[in-house]
């Protein structure tokens, strides 16, 4: 019943919209889905602010929040409409603001950033992550740079994870210099850094090296350290590096040691870096670790 | 047991304090906006404390498994200052709907100046507006008149008062508050307001109805552990479960839940917390000192 009330309107609404109407339709009552696409409506006529404020402070109060169980065919629909767009955790709450929030960038394109910044300034912290996992749907999105950094730069990981982790847009327009701070800020806080959207891709001498640091520190201290760093490490592993980090590493555990020999293979023969050997270490990591 | 402390000024306390909150059974609690021992002179600092009592605070709070809710509201001592008051009114509705904000407060009276009285008024308008509990701090001078002419107000403004909750009661407040029909809370806080002894006494004459305790702990000597002390100190002297349960975790829920923004699925269904969880790379939760009934008197006293 819900689906179809849903369907009614989204001729005129632009993709990623009627995608995240599809899934809360799924989940919520019609009059849930009602109360959205009359607010909807309003931007789509009017483009008022003050409107779109409202709405998005409404929304939790107005829709529940359900998972909305994304599975691989809607993110496989989700990735041809945006690249590495991931929005499987997403819930029906956020998908709602989400929607309002592009329905109102679709008519105010050039007002957009600043609502945005507006937004965030009285942010809750779960708007504050809604608003970072749609950085990469905003049209214009070079002018949502500063944003973006402010958001790498939150001390609250829930919030940082979701402007970093499986997020295209610090991949696709952060300087590389930012790129690195972002993936060191991110195995330094003992995040999943791989899963950051252009790793491995991405990865380069310079952050290769302060990753060795950064793993040599904490080694000096006497902390273990996720292997995969090993990974991103690769350029920057010389044939002395090698002797020297394996020596330690052996002091450290077996499975940076094997991460370590992985590394230098790749880098010897300048292969392409074998992602399943990698996943394999991980996973005897997360083994470790959890036993 | 279970606790809620529904008057804790986190934003003054350490990582420390959460920890021991939680292994004592806090989990969930509520922060009023107050001033921060020191007068602010503009708009921007107001809005960013209202910011991080939505956003930072409520995210640390996570991290160690308890759920964070707050009342937002304009205080009484900086009521005094007109023309910051002013902007700080038109702050508020900006911050008082958002999720988790469970009501208006902590309003009331300091020094029952005129000024603090406009920003009373326009505040509990605010509060009947937005259809949200009332949390109103009773002034240390002058307590007595200060309590009744609140709820004086309060009624002429049209509020129920099951909406509002009068706080920092004590002996010589309490009945009229109860007889009224308001929430009576009591700040269990050593030396300046009300002992764990004596609140034990204040449940034996006048029963649970009503009536709930927090800690009010902030930037002063004030005990973050004071709720769930006082339920062991309770279950000593002989008070009822039910009427422990109720002034210790139940009332304040049916109080502040009113604002439709407090249930107990919050934190029943919230996944248990991951005891590996790494704040900063540390881990967060150590073994900790439980009050419980069978803790040595003098660990759970408060006075």
């Amino acid at each position: 019943m819900a689906h179809r009330t849903a369907t009614k309107n989204l001729i005129t609404m632009k993709q990623p919209q009627k995608l995240l109407l599809d899934w809360i339709a799924e989940v919520c009552s019609s009059e849930e889905v009602k109360w959205l696409e009359e607010e909807e409506k309003k931007f789509r006529s009017q483009g008022n602010e003050r409107d779109l404020v409202l709405a998005f402070s409404k929304v939790p109060r107005k829709i529940t929040r359900k998972d909305l169980n994304i599975g691989p065919e809607e993110t496989f629909k989700a990735q041809t409409l945006k690249k590495n767009w991931h929005p499987e955790n997403l819930d029906s709450e956020q998908a709602a603001r989400i929607l309002l929030l592009l329905s109102f960038a679709s008519e105010k394109p050039e007002e957009f950033s600043g609502t945005v910044e507006k937004l965030l300034e009285t942010a809750d912290l779960n708007e504050q992550i809604t608003i970072y996992s749609a950085l990469p749907l905003f049209p214009n999105p070079e002018r949502f740079l500063q944003i973006a950094y402010s958001g790498t730069r939150s001390n609250a990981t829930s919030v940082f994870d979701t402007i970093t982790l499986e997020n295209p847009y610090p991949y696709e327009h952060f300087s590389e210099e930012a790129y690195n701070r972002l993936v060191l800020k991110a195995a330094f806080m003992e995040r999943p850094f791989w899963k950051i959207v252009g790793i491995p891709e991405r990865a380069n001498p310079v952050l290769a090296e302060l990753l060795l640091d950064l793993v040599s520190e904490r080694w000096s201290a006497g902390r273990e350290f996720n292997p995969l760093v090993w990974r991103l490490i690769t350029p920057a592993l010389t044939e002395n590096r090698f002797r020297e980090f394996k020596t330690r590493a052996k002091q450290m555990d077996p499975i940076n040691e094997e991460a370590v020999v992985l590394a230098y293979e790749q880098h010897k023969n300048s292969s392409t870096p074998d992602s399943r050997k990698w996943e394999e270490l991980l996973e005897k990591w997360e083994t470790q670790i959890h036993t | 047991m279970k606790f809620i402390d529904p008057h804790i000024h986190m934003t003054s306390r350490t990582t420390d304090d959460y920890s021991r909150m939680r292994e004592a059974g806090i989990v969930a609690i509520i922060e009023p906006s107050f001033w921060l021992g020191q007068l602010r002179t503009n708009v921007g600092t107001f809005k960013d404390y209202y910011s991080s009592l939505i956003g930072w605070e409520r995210f640390r709070a996570s991290q160690f498994g308890i759920k964070h809710y707050c009342t937002i509201g304009l205080n009484s001592k900086e009521a005094n200052n007109e023309e910051l008051a002013e902007q700080v009114m038109d702050l508020l509705p900006r911050f008082a709907l958002k999720e988790g904000v469970v009501g208006i407060g902590e309003i009331g009276f300091d020094e029952q100046t005129k000024a603090e009285e406009k920003y009373f008024r326009k505040q509990l308008d605010l509060a009947k507006e937005l259809e949200l509990p009332v949390q109103i701090h009773t002034p240390h001078r002058d307590k007595k008149k200060g309590t009744s002419l609140s709820m004086d107000i309060c009624l002429e403004h049209g509020l129920d008062p099951e909406w509002v909750v009068i706080d920092h009661n004590n002996e010589e407040t309490v009945k009229e508050v109860l007889d009224r029909g308001f929430w009576a809370g009591f700040t269990i806080y050593p030396n300046t307001k009300m002992g764990n002894e004596r609140m034990v006494e204040v449940v034996k004459q006048y029963g649970s109805k009503n009536i709930f305790i927090n800690s009010a702990a902030d930037w002063g000597i004030s005990d973050p552990l004071a709720v769930p002390k006082t339920a062991a100190l309770m279950q000593r002297r002989g008070i009822d479960q039910k009427d422990i349960e109720k002034v210790t975790y139940g009332n304040a829920l049916v109080a502040f839940g009113r604002s439709g923004q407090m249930k107990e699925e919050d934190w029943e269904t919230e996944k248990e917390i991951d005891l590996n969880a790494k704040f900063s790379g540390n881990s967060v939760l150590r073994g900790e000192q439980i009050p419980t009934s069978q803790s040595n008197e003098e660990d759970i006293l408060i006075k």
